[in-house]
């Protein structure tokens, strides 16, 4: 999505969503992922008279809340999605204006989905056509419409191109910038945003600031630090710039010799794991066989992670425990941007210390403490997390994270009974702001912005256009915002570049005393510390970064415009030769990543014919490493199934109840109950991938520590993941997978 | 004349069936709310190897498939009848004790006691051996105590629950799984009939002498099979147990399962009431011989010849 | 003077709304830290998986204004309050199981904690008003779990649910919000989120 108009977060928030007069929902299960925010989807449905259409493989909870249901293959979203926008194309349903006046490169995509007929949508999805026209007919009359995903659509090697299609669907139909529209993906884990803002991902610093030297040095100054130090940190100044490995794929930086040479020779030699659950991972044989040659592994969580006890190593590894959420404090970020202050009820329990505490502490062992305190600003006398907090506001601009100082976030939290659950807008004390100041929050008085691509609001109020984040035009056309397309109260009444010290004057339409041009050298929004940039572009009612058309062609990417490709392990093998996959990639963030080569390696589908579709469960989270430790959840789901059509059963002479073994493309083989059901097709087996602690049918109980083991084991189900990764993000392809089924 | 030997052979099972026929169709027709064709038709489908649930028919609506799988199915069926026994049954089921002892004192004013002349108390013979009293005052103190703790459920209202209370029902299930093999050896030991169908050595060491007569064997029956009865039903209504999930599939089974429970000892008490009647009031001098095994030749002589009988040909053959 | 006029104490749980989270069944046994193996309350889905068919409901006692198991019960350990709230005490509960029998929900549930898994006392749901014993004691809280009631709180399911399909509250207020939802069927959002 940041690909498309500039930031790749949740557009509007999850309170909004009441506001639908249709919720389309693909790739995600929001009943079972986001209960409560499953309320709000309801609460449209049944005041709002909002249809929910569900797009899924399998019949989900949130499904059975459907007014319409459409069973499409895994895989084959963009497909359906083309199908749509061909609908509403040929019915005129598009908004003209909005396409006009906001977006780029919309021929190409028309163009593009001329193939897409019903009857060919419904061969490669088989989704039978008449439902497709139904669920378009209703979602494209509705104004405004939500589109919401999550993991069903990123997870695939295509899922880039999901997310690209299903952003440039709500284009089509000018459903972005406002309330009650736009692109919610419901992220999964409390501060996921959080984290990926604080640039835990690894082609990014905090704040998604490139790896260029400019953003090193940007952020040498931030943390107050000299820039060469920083630098010789790094084995050679190219490392510096390189992206990392990535979360799925440094197994194969361990392993894989031939990656070596873009590791600047050498093979990744240790791991340190802070509170993630990386036995949810695709390949977990090659996992182990990773953490079994690695030279140092080190845990820290409060639980015992699961990866520890699939490794066999009997040296170098280490657990610590951290402290859980309310044994300490500070802040977290939700799906929808906004920021919450998390107070600490107790001080950490037994031997369990603070995650900042364990990491000072590598710090001053490693003698680089100072250091690293010393973009607070105040020595060794820093107060945690509020210098922290306010150290971040003051780095991020890119995110417009300049409002979010520590006292305003503590203010709402402690303030939250005066927040409206809908529309976030509080009262009294807090009159005028918006409940977490969702980011960007230009300056410390700006309310936050709920709703992003807003022009119905002044900047100010958190409204904004699209961002000028691919230059100001291309190929003769502009790519800037048409005339007459500005935020309310802006003084440019069409579209601009970002604001840099070179345009503020021209665009804001003031003069710089000599000090202001002085302080503003070089400068741009996104590394302006004074804010005069960000000051002077409010209060003429411009947005700091810019206003521009949002591209539905990404010149960066393999594919321009989405395109449909077969998933690598694909159940429709015919389709292959069609729709085939990218070429193979020697630098995928480090790594050697396979595409064309593994899908036309052998017929998978012959040796391998059922799909999985996998999905999580309500009682567990993630891993499932926490409540699965919870005796109420273990109790309510506490074994690990796999769900099959009562006709497949038959065929393959598995009864419900019995043991089945589940062998997958690569190596491994899982041990799992059949569990009869009519949520997934003829073809499909449904894995919740909740599980951890069964190896292949053996129990890995007794390789706990004393008595740390969960109430619930059960197979880990990424031991039969098909091997594939995105094509631009390497998010790893669990959902298009293929496996054989035996009765055991 | 064929008539009349007819009836005064089979006398005791007229009199049993025809007034166990009166009896209970009175209860059936008139005193009781169960579901009898569902009852009949339930049992039925379980043998026929159909499923516990008791869904006889596939639900018709949406609504009574939630029901089914909510609730399980035709709650009306056994529950009404639970609920008005439970209620009616701690006051009135004395009353049923009452009419049932009026009954046999009503037969011993009829018929007094047949006392045998015993002028040698000394020649005793051996009838019960050690094996078989000890199995017979087992199961007798297993019974009382089972009736005992059995009706201190009944009879809840009187004791007002509390921790004996609740000790004793535990007791009451412990209990339960003791006697299986008591009632088991029991019917084992008691199996006189045997003896019609084969001869050999072990039934003659096991089996206690004589051969039955109508009444007596009609209470064997009644009380291998109603004790079968109580024992499985017993042990379904504790072993199976439904957690919340479960529950609405085997509920209705658990409920029919708790009616042959209640009616199996009502008719059980009936028969053990008989029995003890029939053998300890309205025979004098078989008391003593259920403890030391013996009993004087004339006593056997005049009240079970059958037994002297098998006794002698048994010496006989060993002579 | 006009009468006094009773709250009947009921539950409501909208099927259309049920999502099968089991928020409710967790909410409970925390609060009242149910032993495992005993759930005061169960989510039951019908259907599960044919499209369109597919329905969910949460449900715990009834607290039935002629309850079954307080009919039943041998030793007459049920009492019921005049807000219509089915309690019942253990120190006086036998364990003989004619209540599980007589319930057409199945509500009452027995921990297998005796001897050979002989039943203990029964355990249900309380609509989180306690038991006999002293109003908000210890004593109460062991044997009952929370007396949410007294201190004026919803009951912990209710308050936990995700979609705010479980409702319980008097009679009459639920049927209105029930009503009230039904008749202002898009119409647009009139209710705060979070409340009902």
């Amino acid at each position: 999505m940041a690909n498309t108009w500039g930031y790749g977060a949740m557009t509007n928030h999850i309170g909004d969503m009441q506001n639908s007069k249709a919720i389309i929902i693909f790739g995600a299960n929001p009943a079972a992922n986001h209960p409560i925010a499953m309320q709000h989807i309801l609460k449209a449905k049944e005041q709002n008279g909002a249809k929910i259409i569900v797009v899924d493989p399998r019949y989900s909870k949130t499904a059975a809340k459907s007014d319409i249901y459409c069973r499409i293959r895994t895989g084959t979203d963009i497909a359906f999605m083309y199908g749509m926008i061909r609908l509403i194309l040929k019915n005129k349903w598009y908004d003209q204006s909005f396409i006009q006046d906001r977006v780029y490169g919309m021929d190409e995509i028309f163009k593009e989905c001329e193939h897409y007929t019903p009857e060919v949508v419904e061969d490669i999805t088989g989704c039978p056509k008449e439902i497709l026209i139904q669920a378009t007919t209703a979602y494209a009359a509705a104004d405004p419409g939500c589109l919401i995903w999550n993991q069903g659509w990123t997870q695939h090697t295509v899922g880039s191109s999901n997310t690209r299609l299903g952003s440039i669907l709500q284009l089509t139909l000018g459903n972005m910038g406002k309330a009650g529209g736009g692109c919610n993906i419901l992220r999964g884990h409390d501060n996921v945003q959080g984290s990926t803002d604080m640039g835990c991902l690894a082609d990014t610093l905090p704040g998604y600031y490139g790896l260029a030297e400019g953003s090193w040095k940007y952020f040498a100054k931030q943390w107050n630090v000299d820039f060469d130090w920083l630098k010789a940190r790094f084995k050679t100044p190219d490392m510096m710039q390189k992206k990392g490995f990535s979360l799925s794929l440094w197994i194969h930086g361990v392993l894989d010799e031939a990656n070596n040479k873009n590791n600047a020779d050498a093979p990744l030699k240790a791991l340190v794991c802070i509170g993630n659950g990386i036995s949810t991972i695709t390949q977990t044989h090659k996992m182990k066989e990773a953490l079994d040659k690695l030279d140092l592994v080190v845990f820290i969580d409060p639980y015992v992670n699961d990866a520890a006890v699939i490794t066999t190593r009997n040296d170098n590894m280490f657990l610590l425990p951290a402290a859980s959420q309310v044994e300490t404090e500070g802040t977290v970020v939700n799906t929808s941007r906004c920021a919450q202050w998390r107070y600490k009820v107790v001080d950490p329990l037994y031997e369990a210390r603070a995650d900042h505490e364990i990491l000072f502490d590598f710090a001053k062992r490693f003698g680089f403490y100072d250091q690293y305190i010393a973009g607070m600003g105040k020595g060794d006398k820093f107060v945690w997390p509020d210098d922290a907090t306010n150290e971040i506001a003051k780095a991020l601009k890119t995110i417009g994270m300049q409002g979010r100082t520590a006292e305003r976030i503590k203010k709402h939290t402690t303030n939250w009974h005066l927040f409206n659950d809908t529309s976030l807008k509080g009262r009294g004390v807090v009159e005028k702001e918006y409940y977490g100041l969702p980011w960007p929050c230009w300056t410390t008085s700006h309310p936050g912005s709920p709703v992003l691509y807003n022009l119905s609001l002044p900047v100010s109020q958190g409204g904004m256009g699209f961002r000028t984040r691919f230059g100001v035009e291309r190929n003769g056309e502009s790519l800037l915002a048409a005339n007459g397309s500005a935020p309310v109260g802006s003084r440019i009444k069409g579209g601009y570049d970002e604001i840099t010290a070179k345009n503020i004057e021209e665009l804001a339409g003031i003069t710089l005393s000599e000090d202001e041009k002085k302080l503003l050298e070089g400068k741009n929004w996104k590394n302006d510390d004074s804010g005069l940039l960000n000051k002077y572009a409010l209060e003429a009612g411009l947005a700091p970064y810019g206003n521009a058309r949002a591209r539905t062609i990404v010149w960066e990417f393999i594919d321009n415009i989405p395109k449909h490709r077969e998933p690598l392990h694909s159940f429709r093998h015919d389709l292959t030769a069609k729709y085939p996959a990218s070429n193979d990639n020697p630098n995928h963030f480090r790594t050697n990543v396979r595409y064309i080569s593994e899908q036309t390696k052998q017929e998978w589908v012959k040796d391998y014919p059922i799909n999985i579709v996998s999905g999580r469960l309500v009682e567990h989270m993630g891993t499932g490493t926490e409540t699965r430790a919870s005796k109420y959840l273990a109790e309510l789901a506490g074994e690990m199934y796999g769900e099959i059509h009562p006709k497949l059963g038959g065929k393959l002479g598995i009864n419900d109840g019995d043991m089945m073994w589940v062998y997958g493309t690569g190596e491994g083989k899982i041990k799992i109950k059949c569990k009869y059901g009519y949520t997934v097709d003829e073809n499909s087996v449904f894995l919740p991938q909740n599980f951890s602690g069964v190896w292949s049918g053996e129990s890995l109980e007794k390789r706990y520590p004393g008595v740390t083991a969960p109430y619930a084991l059960g197979e880990n189900s990424n031991q039969i993941t098909s091997y594939g990764y995105d094509q631009q993000t390497s998010c790893p392809e669990t959902k298009c997978s293929l496996v054989r089924l035996e009765k055991a | 004349m064929e008539n009349s030997s007819f009836f005064s052979r089979n006398k005791a099972y007229i009199y049993t069936f025809a007034g166990l026929g009166l009896v209970g169709f009175v209860f059936v027709e008139f005193l009781m709310i169960i579901d009898w064709n569902y009852f009949i038709k339930y049992k039925l489908h379980i043998l026929m190897g159909g499923s516990l649930d008791g869904v006889l028919t596939p639900p018709s609506s949406t609504y009574e498939a939630m029901s089914n799988a909510a609730f399980g199915p035709n709650y009306e069926a056994f529950s009404p009848e639970i609920i008005r026994a439970s209620n009616e049954r701690q006051l009135y089921i004395w009353w049923v004790f009452v009419a049932e002892i009026a009954l046999f004192c009503g037969m011993y004013l009829f018929q007094g006691r047949r006392t045998p002349v015993v002028k040698n108390p000394n020649d005793e013979v051996v009838v019960f051996n050690l094996f078989q009293r000890t199995v017979i005052w087992l199961n007798v103190l297993i019974m009382i105590a089972l009736i005992i703790t059995g009706f201190n459920i009944t009879w809840g209202l009187r004791s007002g629950g509390g921790e004996l209370a609740f000790l004793l029902r535990g007791t009451h299930e412990i209990t339960g799984l003791i006697w299986f093999p008591v009632w088991l050896l029991m019917s084992i030991v008691a199996f006189k009939d045997s003896k019609l169908l084969f001869k050999n050595s072990l039934t003659k060491k096991i089996i206690i002498p004589g051969s039955y007569k109508p009444m007596k064997r009609i209470i064997y029956y009644f009380f291998v099979i109603m004790g079968a009865g109580l024992l499985v039903s017993g042990f379904i209504i504790w072993f199976l147990h439904p957690d919340v999930y479960t529950h609405a599939q085997l509920i209705q089974f658990k409920r029919m399962m708790l009616y042959v429970h209640f009616g199996s000892s009502v008719l059980l008490m009936f028969f053990i009431m008989d029995f003890v009647y029939s053998a300890l009031v309205a025979v004098k001098g078989n008391y003593k011989g259920l403890l030391s095994g013996k009993y004087p030749r004339e006593h056997l002589e005049q009240i079970a010849p059958d037994v002297l009988a098998e006794l002698e040909n048994k010496k006989g053959k060993m002579a | 003077m006009s009468k006094v006029d009773f709250s009947r104490m009921k539950f409501y749980c909208d099927e259309t709304l049920c999502i099968d989270c089991n928020g409710c069944v967790v909410a409970c046994k925390e609060a009242h830290e149910v032993p495992v193996g005993v759930n005061r309350r169960k989510v039951v889905t019908i259907n599960e998986g044919i499209v369109g068919k597919e329905v969910s409901v949460s449900m715990a006692c009834m607290h039935c204004t002629d309850a079954p198991c307080q009919q039943v019960c041998p030793v007459d350990c049920f009492y019921i309050r005049t807000d219509g709230i089915v309690l019942h005490d253990k120190n006086k509960c036998i364990g003989c199981g004619y209540c599980l029998f007589a319930c057409p929900f199945g509500a009452p549930q027995f921990p297998k904690d005796g001897a050979f898994g002989t039943k203990g006392k029964m355990d249900k749901c309380t609509m989180c008003a306690g038991g006999p014993e002293e109003t908000n004691s210890e004593k109460e809280r062991h044997l009952y779990g929370q007396n949410r009631i007294a201190e004026g709180k919803v009951p912990m399911c209710a308050s936990m649910c995700s979609t705010k399909a479980l409702l319980v509250g008097d009679a009459h207020e639920v049927a209105l919000i029930k009503t009230y939802r039904a008749t202002k069927k898009g119409q647009g959002i009139v209710t705060d989120s979070y409340g009902w």
